[in-house]
């Protein structure tokens, strides 16, 4: 038996874009065991519940991350108004749908660069990360920002989309859809891809669901599963099916998100033919009183707004579970008994977003 | 841009929460895992003198809470004589449970017996220590909250 050495990985890596730490046990070239470490940029938002009112932290939960920004804002306004029993015009819950929808393929296209990067396909890299610019270009058009939207509010949204606009803007998804195209087929066909990827950090379904992975981590071992299924905003009205693959391996979980690419463009064009007429808003007044636990899908997975309110302005408890922080012990688990070259695909395949799970 | 008014109404749950004792949790989780559940979250509040620990399952989209309220000890304020809470790892059943008992522990400063990875309090580096049960951090929110004249 070879001797044991520890190798630690992270904080700082280049196929790290946000510092996470992982003490690797290996044995020769095997990883036999990972020990995660989190916590270097933690930030206590959840903490400011308690000198920020519930409508302030709106602001807050879309800055827990900048890339599903928009999702975390949602999410939180989904549990305070179902706390607050406030209903949500159907126009707005379709424009929620469509600026989701937005930022999973914009999450997706950056991830896919960020796979080129760490396979060093620097070409694929940078086509990836030029599309993904476009979808950044709508966002900003619709919205003013093109990191933090400033679009969730407590009652609807703030900004309306024309139909008009929305017309417009189908036709250029139209265009980039037709653009992505062939660098898709690259990640599935290229053989360089596929060598480093096929067969590579397997989790079969039954450790996936036991360990509580969520998102393409999940579905990518078989397993359907899907918050969108819950029908929330009005997920329920449109027609989609979740994205499975059932090999387990680091390919089929990116052969699942260049799927979810082609799923979310057509649920933002469904929105955009059925989204309704009207008002985009509802006056909300009174304090939350009541507790909820709201569950979305982000482009990382199932992401979980805990909030509990006591008639104050000031929320009791808000407590946000990201889905990096569900996806750890399914990504201890993979790391075990992989190659030690492996590991920075294999950490990069659970698409870790460390500023959401640090929050 | 039109807006309707919509006034907030009183108290709702929305999803059932079964409150039991810290006594009947390993049972609950037990049950849970034989039910081929996932564990969604564990979430900890405290509120007033006690602490409140929120566990979410789900099996097919359909979600299931119970909660455990557990007291605060009343010479928790004395840092040489000290009790800490303490409750019972889940980890047995769930492993991946550990990541949510480290950060609970180490933010609310409970004990949870039995944990399977336990990080002895390096999981989180924090300002203060058990920052959502520290009397040091409750001044400072204090003096934050009370107007300026």
């Amino acid at each position: 038996m070879a001797n044991k050495t520890i190798i630690p990985f992270g904080p700082q890596h280049p196929v790290l874009p946000e510092p996470i730490h992982l003490d690797l046990v290996v044995e020769d070239e095997k990883v036999v065991e990972a020990i995660p470490s989190i916590g270097l940029i933690h930030r206590g938002l959840e903490k400011l519940v308690e000198i920020k009112d519930y409508q302030e932290m709106t602001f807050v939960a879309e800055r827990i991350c900048g890339i599903c920004s928009f999702i975390h804002g949602m999410t939180y306004c989904h549990a305070i108004e179902t706390v607050m029993n406030v209903t949500v015009p159907p126009r707005a819950q379709y424009l929620r749908i469509i600026w989701s929808e937005l930022s999973r393929i914009h999450s997706h296209l950056l991830w896919l660069g960020l796979m080129a990067d760490s396979l060093g396909f620097e070409s694929l890299f940078m086509y990836s990360w030029k599309i993904r610019e476009r979808i950044l270009d709508i966002i900003e058009e619709t919205t003013g920002g093109r990191v933090i939207f400033g679009s969730a509010k407590i009652g609807g949204v703030k900004h309306d989309i024309t139909n008009s606009k929305l017309q417009e803007i189908g036709k250029r998804l139209d265009d980039i859809e037709k653009e992505l195209k062939p660098i898709a087929r690259v990640f599935i066909d290229d053989h360089s891809v596929k060598h480093r990827l096929v067969g590579v950090g397997v989790m079969p379904k039954e450790d996936a669901y036991a360990y509580g992975a969520v998102g393409p981590m999940l579905r990518a071992s078989g397993i359907v599963q899907d918050m969108r299924k819950l029908g929330y905003s009005a997920y329920n009205e449109l027609n989609f099916e979740p994205i499975v693959e059932t090999a387990g391996d680091c390919y089929a979980r990116s052969v699942v998100r260049i799927r979810e690419l082609t799923s979310s463009f057509d649920l933002i064009r469904q929105a955009s033919v059925k989204i309704p007429e009207g008002a985009i808003d509802v006056k909300v007044t009174g304090n939350p009183n009541g507790e909820f636990m709201a569950r979305t899908e982000q482009p990382r997975g199932e992401v979980v707004y805990y909030v509990k309110a006591n008639g104050n302005k000031f929320l009791e408890r808000l407590r946000v579970r990201t889905p990096t922080f569900a996806n750890i012990p399914a990504l201890v688990k993979i790391l075990q008994g992989c190659d030690l070259a492996d590991v920075p695909v294999i950490v990069l395949t659970i698409d870790p977003c460390i500023s959401c799970t640090e929050r | 841009m039109n807006t309707e008014t919509n006034t907030a109404t009183t108290t709702k749950i929305s999803q059932e929460v079964k409150i039991i004792s810290s006594t009947e949790l390993l049972n609950y989780a037990q049950m849970f895992k034989n039910d081929n559940c996932r564990l969604i979250h564990i979430g900890a509040a405290k509120i007033a003198d006690k602490f409140e620990l929120t566990y979410a399952f789900d099996k097919e989209y359909t979600y299931s809470g119970i909660k455990v309220i557990i007291d605060i000890p009343s010479d928790g304020s004395n840092e040489n004589n000290k009790i800490i809470p303490e409750l019972n790892s889940i980890s047995d059943f769930f492993w991946c449970a550990f990541l949510y008992e480290n950060e609970i522990a180490e933010l609310f400063g409970i004990k949870f017996n039995g944990l399977k990875l336990d990080y002895k309090g390096n999981f989180y580096k924090t300002a203060f220590k058990t920052p959502f049960n520290n009397p040091m951090a409750n001044k400072k929110i204090d003096i934050i909250r009370t107007p300026k004249k």
